[in-house]
């Protein structure tokens, strides 16, 4: 009968592959990678590489709960940091698109500002008011990236559902 | 890249969204991320990292990557450097929570899943993990990391992390042999039954 020693020598085959994807599955269900880890990571690596402040969700509109059922009522939401405050408005097109108004507060020159979508980046102008619109916006798992002039610090919202 | 090695493992993918990283592809962080991630959550809870802990040791990784970027020469090594990095952030925070032991030491059984809280789908699987849980836990966090990595990688990762006892590939290793004798003595092992 083969040792240890004597199996451990031999080349790996496939049923060496077998047993690992089996060991594989097992933790894969028993100890999957926490929902919302790897948005995290590229969450932390967004504001790393933007050298950016990451923006506080002070408040969402009171009727959103019924809004995203729906898909029928405007919806607010407040951010701030510390450079500027920002209000969002969002007024439903249909399932999949939303119009977005936003307001920024606090620092005169953001010029422009981002809805990053996974790999998707739609950018819109900010006007001399401080105002912008996307219309349409695709709904879904969203962050807002706004882009100050001079030397300040670009400032990046939590993930929020649009 | 991937020299005479030709098969797409979960290293060479890594390296390929890596290199296009560092050309200027920022895109391809996100793909690098969607790919080791796996491996990189196990290599921590394998060294018994609560989740919390792991959580920490994973994310903390990925920042040093885009630190030492320009440090790490080869593409194809950014997987056993992230594992390395995984590896030794866990230990420094659980050192920071009062434990003094560095490697995958002898009594790391709170991060194993319970197996009562398992759905085993086949019973070859039941008889699997009933043997891979007698497995010196040092073979078993071998075995748990080197699961999620493809065949050609495994001698990489044994080396990330700093397991030569049981080092996998090109031969099958002490780890891979014990679980293998394990199943062929015990009678209620219907061989290739997975």
């Amino acid at each position: 009968m083969s040792t240890d020693r004597d199996i451990a020598a031999q080349p790996l085959d496939d049923f060496d592959g077998i047993l690992l994807d089996t060991v594989a599955e097992v933790f894969r269900a028993a100890d999957p990678v926490p929902a919302g880890l790897v948005e995290d990571v590229k969450f932390a690596l967004t504001v790393q590489a933007l050298h950016a402040e990451v923006a506080e969700l002070q408040r969402v509109g009171a009727e959103s709960a019924l809004a995203r059922s729906e898909y029928t009522q405007t919806q607010t939401m407040t951010f701030s940091a510390e450079a500027l405050s920002v209000m969002v408005t969002l007024s439903p097109i249909d399932a999949d698109e939303v119009r977005v108004d936003g307001w920024v507060t606090g620092h005169d020159s953001t010029v422009r500002v981002e809805i990053r979508a996974g790999t998707r980046t739609i950018t819109a102008e900010v006007d001399d008011d401080g105002r912008f619109t996307v219309d349409p916006a695709p709904r879904g798992l969203v962050r807002f990236v706004f882009l100050p002039a001079g030397d300040v610090r670009p400032v990046i919202t939590p993930t929020v559902e649009i | 890249m991937a020299g005479a090695d030709t098969v797409q493992t979960l290293a060479t993918r890594a390296a390929c969204a890596f290199s296009s990283y560092r050309d200027g592809d920022v895109r391809a962080m996100d793909e690098l991320v969607d790919l080791l991630t796996p491996v990189l959550w196990h290599t921590a809870r394998a060294q018994g990292a609560s989740e919390a802990v792991a959580q920490d040791a994973v994310q903390t990784s990925w920042l040093r990557l885009v630190e030492s970027c320009e440090r790490i020469k080869d593409p194809q090594a950014v997987m056993g450097w992230l594992i390395v990095t995984v590896r030794r952030e866990t230990w420094r925070v659980q050192k920071a929570h009062g434990r003094e032991d560095h490697d995958i030491d002898e009594n790391l059984t709170d991060s194993v899943p319970d197996p009562s809280t398992l759905v085993l789908r086949r019973e070859g699987h039941r008889v699997l993990w009933t043997h891979f849980q007698e497995l010196p836990p040092k073979c078993q966090a071998l075995l748990r990391v080197i699961a999620f990595a493809d065949r050609p990688d495994y001698a990489a990762v044994s080396e990330a992390l700093k397991m030569p006892m049981g080092s996998i590939g090109p031969t099958r290793g002490r780890c891979l042999a014990k679980l293998r004798t394990a199943l062929a003595n015990d009678p209620t092992w219907e061989g290739g039954a997975l």
